[in-house]
């Protein structure tokens, strides 16, 4: 086990950068997604983890040993690829070797290696088959057993779930979040499947456009996410998000928007007074705004509006209502399957002040202190 | 009448896709036929004294396996399929190498390697003729400090393409040069249908280049390099032009061929001799099928 420091990373391809002056700290024994969109930077960043890819400026530490220009072959990390990389004229056997092989391990301590590690991932009566004869949820095990023989210090993980089927994926998740529970291993895991990032990481580094949007814990990321860029990128179905005057009437501190005042609850009007007065962007997941008929307790911080019901989405336990309010603002919420919504009817909802978020249009950053 | 649409069963259909092989199957074994045939007959057949026509008439065929000239001539073209072929497939496979990995100009410097094959055998293994010419070569001249930009080696000039080792030596570095690209290439394409991530995974695993060669690169284009080495073996069994051009008296079989014929005349010995190198190809492509099968099965099981 070791802890990754990255350290003012700076990439680029032609003069063009891909991360620009990123860091972060991964602790030893921790599990760390690197989550973002195609082209943010993130498997660069576990490219030049692994050594793979050169880093053009800033530092790297592995357990606090700078590993810049230690090539790849002699860091103590193994990686697993988006599509397994076995060596296809390998048998299963032959690949969950290869490393020990390579670092010429003894043969009764690769035995034993093998024997733990086809028990640990299940493949056992695979051994002798070819990488085309197995499956796909069968070969990224083989590509998990083959990195973890190897002990690494820090293992990476390169978007490795992506080729499975949705059921396989969710029974892959729970495997490998086993697997970090028993090996204790620093895990590096990239991926674009926020559904991934949340369910197994000790904590998510959201990345965009080569930067760090934000590193915290997964509920953190979600119900307190410091940039626009977050707040639109992790949630389903994504965040709305209005533009409005930041003011206090009244008592009330809230945000004027075309579809009305939208009240915060008091500990976030007491986070936002250095904005007041300011134009800002207001984040509101679907999942805050109900239909006023099954939620009859209201609280004094929620903000009653009318918006009128155009489309409906079946989600399978819930139903998505896609709904327009004053100023031809379109907001989307959810709604219980039993509710009875008819289209293009007037329809009561209210937002949930607690869980209102704010953000500068200029820094694209919270505005909550 | 309602209009009935024709069917056609899938044998039928295979048969229909086949036919627009038909003349040029024809063509080729025809072709075939009628030269292996008649060169049959004329291995077969022997002139005597009177210019009268024996056939059939074992008397070419125990003329050419007694002459010393088949025997060295056979050798010399063993030499060169031995020597030649594993040449080509090492010059290929480094050039492929070379050129697989990203760099700056990658494209230009491929287009260069690909420049030999453009250019004629004949004007290659002639370029190469002046260049070992004897005594006023330019290689003589360089080694012996005629241009200005070289220190003299050598105080008498080398009668290069009079040694036989020597001789042969620079036809089969003429042919290795001119047909590298042929290798090159198919390589290339072998090493190209490799996914990176292979190399990269081996990496991370502490693979050094030469263990990813051997335990990756190699096994992985195996397909790839028994086609080269097929390909090129035959094409050295029945190399003509640099040897020809380039190894003065030290015959080829393919020279032998065209000597026999055209200097002496003996068509039924030249057509004894072309029939051997009919059979040491035919034996070659067998062997190599074999061969290729062997390997397929090995790199399926492995």
């Amino acid at each position: 086990m070791a802890d990754v420091a990255l350290s003012h990373i700076y990439k680029s391809y032609d003069g063009n950068p891909v991360i620009a002056d990123l860091s972060l700290t991964v602790k030893s024994g921790e599990f760390v997604t690197l989550l973002g969109p195609s082209g943010c930077g993130k498997s660069t960043m576990l490219r030049m983890i692994a050594g793979l890819e050169s880093i053009d400026k800033g530092d790297l530490y592995i357990a606090g040993r700078r590993y810049n220009d230690i090539p790849a072959q002699k860091r103590r990390l193994a990686m697993v690829f988006q599509s397994y990389a076995l060596f296809p004229h390998m048998s299963v056997r032959e690949n969950i070797l290869f490393g020990l092989k390579i670092n010429k391990v003894a043969p009764a301590l690769m035995e034993e290696k093998f024997t733990w590690a086809i028990a640990l991932f299940g493949l056992t009566g695979l051994e002798r088959r070819l990488p085309k004869e197995i499956s796909g949820g069968q070969r990224q095990r083989v590509a998990l057993a083959r990195a973890l023989v190897l002990d690494p210090d820090v293992l990476l993980l390169d978007e490795p779930l992506s080729n499975l089927d949705a059921a396989l994926r969710e029974s892959a998740m729970e495997e490998l979040k086993r697997v970090h529970r028993s090996v204790g291993k620093t895990i590096i895991y990239v991926t674009h499947n926020q559904v991934e990032a949340m369910s197994m990481s000790g904590r998510i580094a959201v990345l965009a456009g080569g930067n760090l949007e934000q590193f915290a814990a997964p509920q953190a990321v979600y119900d307190d996410p410091q940039t626009l860029f977050t707040a639109g990128f992790i949630g389903s179905p994504p965040m709305n998000f209005l533009t409005g005057l930041l003011q206090t009437r009244g008592t009330e501190t809230g945000i004027a928007t075309e579809v009305g005042f939208i009240i915060l609850d008091k500990e976030r009007q007491v986070r936002c007074v250095a904005s007041l007065g300011k134009k800002v962007i207001v984040g509101i997941r679907p999942q805050n705004i109900s239909y006023t008929d099954h939620f009859s307790a209201r609280r004094v911080s929620d903000t009653s509006i009318t918006l009128k019901a155009e489309l409906f989405e079946t989600l399978g336990d819930r139903n998505l209502v896609v709904a327009r309010g004053a100023g031809d603002t379109v907001l989307r919420f959810l709604m219980k399957q039993d509710d009875d919504i008819l289209p293009d009817r007037q329809v009561g909802v209210f937002i949930d002040g607690r869980k209102i978020h704010v953000f500068d249009p200029d820094t694209r950053k919270s505005i909550f202190k | 009448m309602a209009f009935k649409p024709f069917k056609i069963t899938p044998s039928a259909r295979r048969l229909l896709e086949l036919w627009p092989l038909f003349p040029a199957a024809v063509y080729l074994i025809g072709f075939l036929i009628v030269v292996v045939s008649y060169l049959f007959a004329l291995s077969f057949s022997f002139a005597d004294e009177h210019g009268v026509t024996i056939f059939p008439s074992f008397e070419s065929l125990r003329a050419v396996f007694a002459a010393p000239e088949f025997n060295s001539a056979f050798v010399n073209t063993i030499a060169f399929v031995a020597v030649g072929t594993p040449l080509e497939l090492i010059v290929g496979l480094a050039l492929a190498l070379l050129v697989y990995r990203s760099f700056h100009l990658r494209n230009i410097v491929r287009s260069i390697f690909i420049i030999p094959l453009a250019i004629p055998a004949l004007v290659t293994a002639t370029m190469l003729f002046i260049l070992f010419d004897f005594p006023g070569g330019h290689i003589n001249h360089l080694l012996m400090g005629k241009y200005c930009f070289l220190p003299a080696v050598l105080h008498n000039p080398i009668n290069w393409r009079g040694v036989k080792l020597l001789a042969l030596g620079i036809a089969l570095a003429g042919k290795v040069w001119r047909d590298m690209p042929i290798s090159m290439l198919i390589l290339l394409a072998g090493l190209n249908a490799i996914d990176p991530e292979l190399f990269d995974a081996a990496k991370t695993m502490g693979a050094g280049l030469r263990q990813r060669l051997w335990r990756i690169v190699v096994p992985l284009i195996l397909p790839s390099i028994s086609t080269v080495v097929l390909l090129r073996s035959l094409e050295m069994w029945k190399e003509f032009i640099f040897p020809f051009i380039l190894a003065g008296q030290n015959n080829l079989l393919g020279t032998l061929i065209e000597i026999l014929y055209n200097n002496w005349g003996n068509a039924g010995e030249a057509a004894v001799v072309s029939l051997t190198l009919v059979v040491c190809i035919v034996v070659t492509a067998l062997v190599y099928l074999v061969f290729i099968e062997f390997v397929k099965k090995l790199t399926a099981r492995r």
